[in-house]
């Protein structure tokens, strides 16, 4: 049984290089025909390490059956319960699940979110500019990585009234893409860095903006904190610590992971400042 | 003249490149050079999807006009016709220590 421990810390880099972890115990153990998973010493999940090992155990499952221990705490099993962990499905007392699993079709993955946001955000966010961040995300993913499994979540947390989405696929990453493409780059992050800021592959104009402008959106319309984790790197623009690289030593993510996270605007974002 | 409703041919959200794309490759085998793409029930159209669009009309010889766009989406078209060919911003940014793990 692989032993899943989540570290408890405020740095988010920390999280993600556990679950990592976890995620290179798990394709290690792709033979068996049981995966087994002991969730029990887990104190907390942040949504984004709940994407992560969510999307890797449901690429397990056409070939391996998945036994699960559950957490020891309560909350951290409520949690799972209600977002229904691994499989995304809905689930008993919720009308729609806030994670959507989809190997093809990126389009409609996000009417599939959209759906979700118009039935469970507030109104506010209910206009373009969480359907932008959403759109642009599956668009990159559909063009870029070549992938054949993903995961989107999006999820409203009404007590502390704020919204975490996150899109995490197993295709070519963005270091990957770059070398692909001869453009020049030292370490992972610098990469990861490099696409966030309108470096694109593709040379057509109009390219090279999603990630740049979903960045700008969240970072200074929504006041939100933004990560990009691809292969060994990861780029995190958080409120009031700036832009921080971060190189995983020893682990890495076969594909990307988009993740943010911001308070419920008092009023609605215009797009369109960050759009030009 | 053919008529084309977009909501019934991608939904009411225009999300990715790739819809554009096999919406466009059903338009380019018509007869007809005159396409009308009516835009009602369109709700959204996300900046990439605006774009390929625009990029696509552009690639075939055919005369396509549209009609009922609602202003979200004639913003967002506006926006794209606006844009520069490039944002890359990187080269401006300060450089950043890398913190491993």
């Amino acid at each position: 049984m692989i032993p899943c421990k989540i570290c408890n810390s405020d740095n988010p880099a920390d999280q993600i290089n556990d679950c990592l972890k976890i995620v290179e115990l798990i394709d290690k153990e792709k033979d068996k025909t049981t995966l087994s998973l002991d969730l029990s010493d887990i104190d907390w999940l942040t949504p984004f390490s709940a994407l992560i090992l969510s999307a890797k155990i449901v690429q397990c499952l056409p070939h391996q059956k998945i036994d699960l221990k559950p957490p020891k705490k309560d909350e951290v099993k409520s949690y799972m319960t209600s977002i229904g962990f691994p499989l995304g499905k809905k689930v008993k007392g919720y009308s729609y699940s806030p994670i959507y699993h989809f190997n093809h079709d990126a389009g409609k993955a996000a009417n599939e979110v959209f759906e979700l946001i118009d039935s469970t955000f507030p109104d506010i966010l209910k206009g373009n500019t969480v359907k932008y961040i959403i759109s642009e995300f599956c668009d990159n993913v559909e063009q870029h990585s070549a992938f054949t499994h993903a995961s989107i979540m999006a999820q409203y947390f009404r007590t502390k009234n704020c919204v975490d989405i996150g899109i995490i696929d197993n295709g070519k990453s963005i270091p990957a893409v770059f070398e692909e493409n001869k453009i020049k780059f030292g370490e992972d992050p610098e990469a990861i860095d490099k696409a966030v800021h309108g470096i694109s592959t593709k040379k057509e104009g109009g390219r090279g903006r999603g990630l740049n402008s979903t960045k700008l959106i969240v970072e200074e319309g929504l006041k939100g904190s933004f990560y990009v984790v691809s292969r060994g790197g990861m780029v995190a623009v958080e409120q009031g610590h700036g832009r921080k690289l971060y190189k995983f030593q020893n682990h890495c993510l076969s594909g990307t992971m988009g993740y943010m996270r911001f308070e419920v605007p008092r009023k609605e974002v215009d797009l369109h400042p960050y759009l030009k | 003249m053919k008529k084309i409703i977009l909501s019934k041919e991608i939904g009411t959200n225009v999300v990715t490149r790739t819809s554009l794309d096999t919406l466009f490759s059903k338009l380019k085998k018509y007869k007809s050079k005159e396409i009308v793409v009516d835009f009602s029930k369109i709700t959204f159209i996300s900046r990439s999807g605006a774009d390929e669009y625009i990029k696509l009309k552009k690639s075939i010889r055919k005369n396509i006009k549209e009609v009922n766009q609602s202003e979200e989406v004639k913003s967002m078209f506006a926006v794209i016709s606006g844009a520069g060919s490039t944002v890359e911003v990187y080269s401006q940014l300060p450089p950043v220590r890398i913190n491993t793990i």
